[in-house]
């Protein structure tokens, strides 16, 4: 019965645009959190488990600028300068969080992040209602085009486009950052800091700039996603998110940057994909958060080094290629 | 007196224990110059104290003219003190060319915007700073395991990666931490030639950690001899190989 | 000063409960170094069972001079809670975190936020969303039994059919303090089928909290006794210092994996029945942010280490409790709503100043 119920959802998905448009806006969105802890978690050798609270400041910067300025000069230029300072604050947050936490290692700086992200939700949660809107958060003014229902279609694939252009030039300029000098000696701090110090490394300043780097992107995550929302919530920004996040770096396999954007597809595919499932998928249906968890249980048992490990998506397939015609050789001979 | 470098009674203690107790050693530029001591003697300690890998309990460092007691170990290795490892400590999952290539510190700058958008002059430098890091590896004889992962190299190459890694600092002071440890004889003389061409090639200072007499006596100008965290004497190999206390120190050491 | 007191008491009964649940926290730490994001789930379960046995087992009808009924009613609650616990955490540990714990720290610790997940969303399908009441104890009597004025508020439960067709207990109240049974509401009782009526015992806040601190007074002695001078608990010693070496000198890991998971959730569980208590409900989100408070509590007095566990624990809830009250004094009206941020902040306070905890043993790297 139910096998016939999934069937039937498996055809539905096909025609619904806009429920395709949202999910790509989301994969986008968590992939450029994913890309940004990737630098935290996967190559400078940290724990944090406080990026949601940095997504967070970005979103309501974001939101709070645009209310500021909307009106007061173009549409789009209020866009672009609310991202500017939505990542502007993020970075100053990440140092001041940062430059005391970041000399503990391992767990302790993961508890330590965690606590940052839950103080950030309390204090947006307890915000005075005119500032931040407490708990009912706040409504972002539409400025980079009017959306209603005939637009809202156009809106969505414009901030599709625009999304995904920021996670290719964010995976891009990762990539590049990890082959320059400052890289490197972010994964020297990684691979042994006590190594990189008596090298003349500041294992400090390294790990702080991978730090305030990610939290500025995770800003610009939160401001791209507050302008296509409309509108932010607390309760948006909970540990729940940051669990996700952790699960695209991982699954993606810590370090690989395509594996990042995969895993994003992939989580937020099944997530969002169990959550629109019909009534008539009774079981189905209504367990799909038992169902989620179960699926990242099995995953992290089966695949704890993620689904291609640290490599990149490239390598993969050139290896697979190569085990290919190694086979093919194989026999022949 | 140690016009290049000196120790000022240097002590460490860790609750009780006494691991280092007031120890001064003097090094002349262009000195090759040994420490050699019984097992827990406080030579790796003594090297810790020296490069800010730990803190002195009392006592001062001084290098080049400066007091560095207080300055932090990445601060100590930029002034021109590099050192290598006893137990070896290479970034494990990186290519011996990017573990010497990091280590430069004319491309520290090289990060930020230029690398982000690969500008030419980021390219240039990039291009230079590995020129220099090959010339390294060739010269150690490393060149053709330049893009191997550090770990994958056979020991013996992996402690010639170390002190590669370190001559990349570009020091004046070199602090070498049984160099030599885990190779075999013919190995150990050839690394020990190869340590003293490179102190003479390119101005180096040199204080190294050995456990092998022989090897010491047989390179080193002079001698400082540690027992239990003291220093209980110094001075050519000649005067060494005839003092009393230093037999009874390592006779001592074997029962 | 008065309020103060009060304040500083209330805070050590909160604390008492983050102490139950930092000690698993702390224990399972010490053994394997994973942070076991589930544990406030084995809590929150512990408390569900706590509950139902309260509910449901009606074990306060038993044939005692009161007050023993209740007490047994209570004893029995936290020896099931605890049970389940420890038992949900043993398979927990069997089916979940056995398989990855070769496979990385960073897998585990996924692995145990993803359990934590799984059984937060089970307990919501199951048991479902809601906040449900604490189920006081009752004091049963029969109809006859009710004569002259009632001393207290009695009441009556009847199955009643809803128009879906379900079944659920309906509850009247009968007749309030002081008053007579109305000879026809007597009659309609009959009726329906009811044969007894019955008293709630509503438990004081104050005395929940001192019969709480209590329970963690006697309880850790037993566990610390448990610790030093037991074989398993000094196989669980040996290994948290060094699980190779245990392994080399025939001790069985496993089994001593397993048992410091079930004495953690055992010890869990009892905070289950004591949050409860406490705070007078539960609901499948009651093991989130207290288990994170009591990892912070495990934490500031020191991971590893039991003892740490219990003074982290009175810390965090005297603190949470006192300085609220204290920055609400000198002027900070909202000071309250704040108290899980200030905890926090506390927490990050404590690590950079303090990174092993008022008790753990420091750590020095070799060069």
């Amino acid at each position: 019965m139910a096998a016939g119920g999934l069937l039937t959802l498996a055809i539905d998905l096909g025609p619904d645009g806009f429920w395709w448009m949202n999910l790509l806006f989301l994969v986008a969105i968590y992939a450029m959190l994913g890309l940004s802890l990737n630098l935290i978690n996967g190559y400078a050798g940290m724990f944090s488990l406080g990026h949601h609270g940095f997504w967070a400041i970005g979103a309501y910067g974001a939101a709070w600028f645009t209310i500021q300025f909307a009106g007061t000069m173009p549409g789009p230029l209020v866009f672009i300068l609310s991202c500017l300072f939505a990542m502007g604050v993020a970075a100053i947050s990440g140092l001041l969080i940062g430059l005391p936490c970041l000399r503990l290692r391992g767990d302790y700086l993961a508890i330590a992040t965690l606590g940052f992200g839950e103080i950030i939700r309390i204090a947006i949660q307890n915000s005075d209602k005119d500032v931040l809107g407490g708990s009912l958060g706040l409504a972002v003014p539409r400025v980079i085009m009017d959306v209603n229902r005939e637009s809202k279609g156009d809106f969505r694939v414009l901030m599709v486009g625009v999304a995904f252009a920021i996670v290719v030039l964010m995976a891009w300029g990762i990539r590049n950052y990890i082959r320059s000098a400052k890289g490197r000696a972010m994964l020297a701090v990684a691979q042994d800091e006590t190594a990189a110090g008596l090298l003349g490394i500041n294992p400090t300043r390294s790990k702080v700039t991978a730090f305030v780097i990610a939290s500025t992107l995770a800003g610009l995550a939160g401001a791209i996603y507050a302008h296509y929302q409309g509108n932010v919530t607390p309760l948006e920004f909970g540990f729940m998110e940051m669990v996700k996040i952790f699960l695209i770096v991982v699954l993606g396999g810590m370090g690989s940057l395509s594996g990042c954007v995969v895993a994003a597809f992939l989580l937020i595919f099944v997530e969002q994909w169990l959550a629109k499932l019909p009534p008539e998928a009774g079981f189905f249906k209504d367990w799909w958060q038992v169902e989620y968890a179960f699926i990242l249980v099995l995953l992290m048992i089966f695949r704890p080094r993620g689904i291609f490990g640290p490599r990149e998506i490239s390598d993969v397939v050139r290896s697979l290629r190569r085990k290919f015609s190694r086979g093919a050789a194989g026999e022949n001979s | 007196m140690g016009g290049l470098f000196s120790t000022k009674a240097v002590t460490k203690k860790y609750g009780g224990l006494t691991a280092v107790s007031e120890v001064s050693i003097d090094l002349d530029p262009g000195e090759l110059v040994g420490v050699i001591g019984p097992n827990g003697a406080g030579k790796t300690t003594l090297f810790n104290l020296i490069t800010g890998a730990d803190t002195c309990t009392t006592g001062t460092v001084h290098f080049g003219g400066e007091n560095v007691t207080g300055l932090r170990d990445f601060e100590r290795a930029r002034l021109g003190m590099a050192r290598t490892f006893q137990n070896i400590r290479l970034w494990p999952l990186m290519t011996a060319l990017d573990n010497v290539r990091t280590v430069y510190q004319g491309a520290r700058g090289n990060g930020g915007l230029g690398a982000v958008l690969r500008t030419p002059g980021f390219r240039r430098s990039e291009a230079e700073i590995r020129e220099r890091a090959m010339t390294l590896l060739e010269r150690m004889g490393l060149q053709e395991h330049a893009e191997l992962i550090a770990v994958d190299l056979p020991y013996g190459e992996q402690r010639k990666l170390e002190i590669c890694r370190a001559l990349a600092l570009e020091p004046t002071l070199l602090l070498l931490d049984e160099p030599a440890a885990g190779m075999n004889p013919t190995e150990k003389s050839d690394l020990m030639h190869t340590v003293d061409q490179l102190r003479s090639e390119l101005d180096l200072t040199v204080l190294l950690i050995e456990h092998d007499m022989k090897f010491v006596m047989g390179i080193c100008e002079r001698i400082y001899v540690l027992d239990h965290g003291e220093e209980i004497a110094r001075g050519t190999p000649a005067e060494i190989r005839e003092n009393p206390k230093v037999i009874e120190a390592y006779l001592g050491g074997s029962d | 000063m008065g309020e103060f007191f009060d304040f500083f008491l209330n805070g050590l009964g909160l604390g008492a409960i983050f102490a139950f649940i930092a000690l698993g926290y702390t224990m399972v730490y010490g053994i394997i170094k994973l942070i076991n994001f589930a544990h406030g789930e084995f809590f929150m379960v512990g408390a569900y069972v706590g509950y139902f046995t309260l509910r449901d087992l009606d074990i306060e009808r038993v044939d005692l001079p009161q007050p023993f009924p209740i007490m047994l009613d209570f004893l029995v609650a936290i020896l099931f809670a605890a049970l389940a616990a420890g038992i949900l955490a043993v398979l927990t540990e069997r089916l979940a975190y056995r398989p990855v714990r070769k496979a990385g720290r960073i897998a585990a610790l996924l692995t145990a936020v993803g359990v934590s997940l799984l059984l937060q969303n089970v307990a919501r399908q199951v048991w479902t969303a809601n906040v449900r009441p604490f189920p006081d104890p009752k004091i049963f009597r029969t109809l006859d039994e009710v004569d002259g004025p009632a001393g207290t508020n009695l009441y009556a439960d009847r199955d009643f059919e809803t128009s879906d067709g379900d079944v659920v207990v309906e509850t009247q109240l009968v007749v309030s303090q002081g008053e007579t049974v109305d000879p026809a509401k007597r009659t309609q009782l009959e009726a329906d089928g009811v044969e007894e009526v019955y008293e709630r015992v509503t438990l004081s806040p104050k005395a929940v909290q001192n019969y709480v601190l209590l329970a963690l007074l006697l309880f850790a002695p037993i566990l610390w006794l448990l610790v030093k001078k037991t074989r398993m608990g000094k196989a669980m010693r040996a290994a948290s210092e060094d699980a190779d070496a245990a392994r080399l000198m025939g001790i069985n890991i496993n089994l001593v994996v397993a048992a410091t998971f079930f004495i953690g959730a055992f010890v869990a569980g009892i905070g289950g029945v004591a949050y409860i208590a406490t705070y007078g409900k539960v609901d499948p989100m009651i093991g989130f942010l207290p288990g994170l408070k009591a990892f912070v509590a495990a934490v500031i007095g020191g991971i590893g280490s039991i003892p740490g566990a219990i003074l982290g624990g009175l810390i965090l809830g005297v603190t949470e409790s006192v300085l609220p009250w204290m920055l609400q004094k000198m002027g900070w009206d909202a000071a309250f709503a704040w108290k899980d941020a200030i905890a926090f902040a506390f927490l990050i306070v404590v690590l950079v100043v303090k990174p092993t905890g008022i008790l753990g043993k420091p750590m020095r790297e070799k060069v």
